[in-house]
């Protein structure tokens, strides 16, 4: 044990210590601070509050005991919820715990024991999440019954020591069933996927029943009666034991204290057991299995689309399938576009064709508005770089990834790093742009008086999307340490603020010249500083790319 | 001393070792080759106790990796392929805690030192293991196979990555531990390093093992006696379902 808390005290330290004596994630992890500041404290003081929020009145009569105890069982509820989703997942074992810590001879039962104990802690620490994130409102219900401070102050015990219980129970469950079905025979395999399904199923029951059932509430009998539903309170089970010793506390009701005790306490007990009796395949179920979902999940917070596919081909669930424009020779720097092109077809190809609905349907409200035709037309070139920014995101991150990882491949073409990287930028901006010649096209059909602004976005929008691609590679470059979560965040701001000084120049001459003459003629100028700007983001970014060193 | 008997490790339906037989005198190196997806990183992760086997039993020192696993680990190190550590713990932080796991505290500071200096690793120590290159982390790995009193030593493709003077280091360290009398298990795709080196080798494709003996064995089995162990080695391996079974050899 001894080692095991060496080990993760160091790693914290270390961590910390790492990340604030690095100039770039110490700036990653202010302005993570500040947005998160702005973002959850600053509504606190805003006038948009509602009324309720700032000035709750304090009830003269205490609720009764039906309605706490539909109202604590929600709070149960939801928690266990987000538990049930993340049920069997694997226990997010390390590869270098399955290189250093599984062949020393520390007991296979000590780190389940440890690791039990370190979830457990991070689990309770759940509330205070919420905490944070929904701090007004709570102290709105505070002061709602601060008329009642006894009861108030049981009901928030009673819940704590519920918690305490709640928190272990789905922490060893979350083992005992991850052990038993992410081991790597066949048959849990079967089990895997059976879970994988009744919880989906059970998800989406519970989601659709909620929202349908609790749309129709209008009173508090209704509320109650709802909450009191069999089904509900046996899926959540937990929460139904921890509500029962809150009002058993708040009601002096020894046996119904006991009842919710002794419930958890048996779902912690048979959890540990089963838990403990498969200890023996938690070495097995990490190496065996546990990389290749890691490594998904690393990438998924990276947001590496075309490393997730790249992982998906590895193990053999994704297999490439050659296309027409696969062919097709192109030589010179312009193959980049034809390497771009299949890469992207091949990662984030699946989910742009998914987009596409959506893109053509923001392309066609305004083309539907009864408005005229100058206002319809600004608000379709508004929707199309809506687009543009949408399907932008998905794709050009991952891509520009791809490049800074491929970049012992990339730079020994015998082009200057500038060249490559426009026209990796002009690569970039391909997918988005083919959704919106089909956006346009589509709304020119629905409504013909359009077509002045429809050519202009045809005109515009490729060189916008290539804009977006310059700032997003701008900021990758900038901030290129893709593992660190705090980079990442302040890189999405960054992209932002980013697009914002790029795009201006553009729109804003596009928006004063087509006050005079025909929009296609404004998009053109529009597309020249655009195209502008492009490359000479290009040749800065060439010179940052070209001492881009992976190593350092 | 190490042995397997009848040891098999299946993923889903892919019977990945099959049968594996195989015993390591102390005092001896064994090179265990085989072909890409030969099943050698699997079988050396199921002695190193990190994956169960399906069926089988492996004894380290005379304990069962399985059912005594505390026991069997306890005289083993484990070098593998690409060493993942933990890299937010420093060069010294990640030896010391090796040294704790297998509570071989008291020899520890002495050990850590020569170790440092021997694979040039004195002036990393206070640094981050992520701050490390490719090399110096499979030098470090090697450092905790060695921080404590192993006796039997897997080691998964050892020289990769490593400098010519770390892997004539590593050699030498082979040599010195095959003399203190540990058995030694070496997989690796450097025949001319196999040849040299081992005592015996075996030969897995396709998880079972198709050949074992020393090298002028294997040379006269094949029919290519006098020629390199890479002949025998292609000339075993080019038809597994034509190559005679040598297994008994």
């Amino acid at each position: 044990m001894e080692a095991l808390i060496f080990l993760t005290t160091r790693s914290v330290i270390n961590g910390v210590r790492r990340a604030l004596t690095s100039a770039k994630r110490l700036i990653g992890l202010i302005g993570v601070s500040i947005y998160y500041f702005w973002v959850i404290m600053r509504p606190f003081g805003a006038s948009s509050q509602s009324a309720f929020l700032h000035h709750p009145r304090a009830l003269g009569q205490m609720p009764s005991f039906p309605v706490i105890d539909s109202f604590v069982f929600w709070v149960f509820a939801v928690v266990t919820f987000f538990m049930l989703l993340s049920m069997g997942q694997r226990s997010g074992f390390r590869p270098a715990d399955v290189d250093v810590l599984f062949p020393t001879p520390t007991s296979p039962r000590l780190v389940l024991v440890f690791r039990l104990l370190r979830d457990y802690l991070v689990t309770l620490l759940l509330p205070f999440f919420f905490l944070i994130l929904l701090y007004r409102p709570m102290a709105g219900v505070g002061d709602l019954v601060k008329n009642f401070p006894r009861e108030q102050t049981l009901v928030f015990r009673a819940g704590f020591a519920a918690w305490f219980l709640v928190a272990m129970s789905w922490v060893c469950l979350q083992y005992a069933v991850s052990l038993s079905i992410n081991r790597s025979d066949l048959r849990s395999d079967k089990n895997k996927k059976w879970l994988s399904w009744s919880l989906g199923a059970l998800s989406m029951a519970l989601i659709g029943s909620i929202a349908y059932l609790g749309s129709r509430i209008e009173t508090m009998d209704q509320f109650v009666a709802f909450s009191h539903m069999l089904p509900y309170r046996i899926v959540f089970f937990t929460a139904t034991l921890a509500t029962t010793t809150v009002l058993g506390a708040l009601q002096g009701n020894l046996a119904m204290i006991a009842l919710g005790f002794t419930g958890l306490g048996l779902t912690i007990a048979s959890a540990l057991a089963l838990a403990m009796r498969q200890v023996d395949y938690m070495y097995d179920q990490a190496a065996a299995q546990g990389f290749g979902k890691s490594a998904t999940r690393a990438l998924q917070r990276k947001g590496d689309v075309i490393g997730i596919v790249a992982e998906q081909a590895r193990t053999g669930k994704f297999k490439a399938k050659s296309r027409w424009f696969h062919k097709l020779t192109i030589p010179g720097p312009q193959a980049l576009v034809w390497k771009e092109v299949i890469v992207q077809n091949r990662s984030t190809g699946r989910f742009m064709w998914l987009l596409t609905p959506f893109i053509i349907l923001l392309a066609v409200t305004p083309a539907l508005a009864p408005s005229r035709a100058g206002l319809s037309g600004m608000l379709l070139l508004f929707m199309l770089g809506m687009g543009v920014f949408l399907s932008g995101m998905a794709s050009m991150q991952s891509g520009f990834i791809e490049l800074l990882r491929r970049v012992d491949l990339e730079k020994p073409l015998p082009f200057s790093p500038a060249t490559i990287v426009f026209w990796e930028i002009i690569a970039k901006g391909f997918g988005p742009t083919i959704m919106v010649f089909l956006g346009a096209a589509v709304a020119t059909a629905v409504n013909p008086t359009l077509w002045p602004y429809a050519l202009a976005s045809i005109i515009a929008m490729p060189t916008v999307s290539v804009l977006m691609a310059s700032a997003i590679f701008i900021v990758i470059i900038l901030f290129p340490d893709v593992d660190d979560p705090t980079q990442r965040s302040f890189r999405g701001l960054m992209t932002l603020l980013g697009l914002v000084i790029l795009c201006s120049p553009g729109i804003g001459a596009f928006v004063v010249l087509s006050i005079f003459v025909h929009p296609a003629i404004s998009a053109i100028v529009w597309a020249g500083v655009n195209l502008g700007i492009t490359v000479v983001v290009s040749i800065v970014g060439g010179g940052l790319y070209g001492g881009f060193n992976p190593s350092e | 001393m190490l042995q397997t008997f009848g040891l098999v490790k299946q993923y889903k339906s892919f019977r990945a070792v099959d049968e594996l037989e195989l015993t390591i005198q102390p005092g001896e190196i064994v090179g265990l080759l085989g072909p890409n997806g030969a099943g050698k990183t699997t079988a050396l992760r199921c002695i190193a106790g990190i994956l169960r086997p399906d069926s089988g039993q492996i004894l380290i020192n005379g304990f069962d990796v399985v059912a005594d696993q505390a026991k069997a680990k306890a005289g083993l190190a484990f070098v593998p392929e690409v060493p993942s550590l933990y890299e937010l713990l420093t060069v010294d932080e990640h030896l010391r805690f090796v040294a704790m796991c297998f509570k071989t505290m008291a020899t520890y500071e002495a050990k850590k030192d020569e170790l440092l200096d021997r694979y040039d690793l004195t002036e990393k120590r206070d640094a981050l293991v992520a701050t490390l290159s490719k090399g110096m982390k499979q030098k470090l790995s090697v450092a905790c196979a060695l921080i404590h009193d192993a006796n039997v030593f897997l080691f998964d493709e050892p020289m990769i990555g490593i400098d010519p003077a770390g892997a004539h280091e590593l050699k030498l360290e082979l040599v010195r531990a095959r003399n203190a009398g540990a058995a030694i298990l070496v997989s690796t795709h450097l025949l001319d390093t196999a040849e040299k080196l081992c005592d015996r080798v075996i030969i897995l494709a396709r998880g079972k093992k198709i050949a074992e003996g020393t090298v002028a064995e294997l040379q006269q089995l094949s029919g290519f006696e006098g020629r390199s162990l890479e002949d025998v080695f292609l000339k075993l391996t080019e038809e597994p379902s034509g190559s005679p079974d040598l297994s008994h050899h």
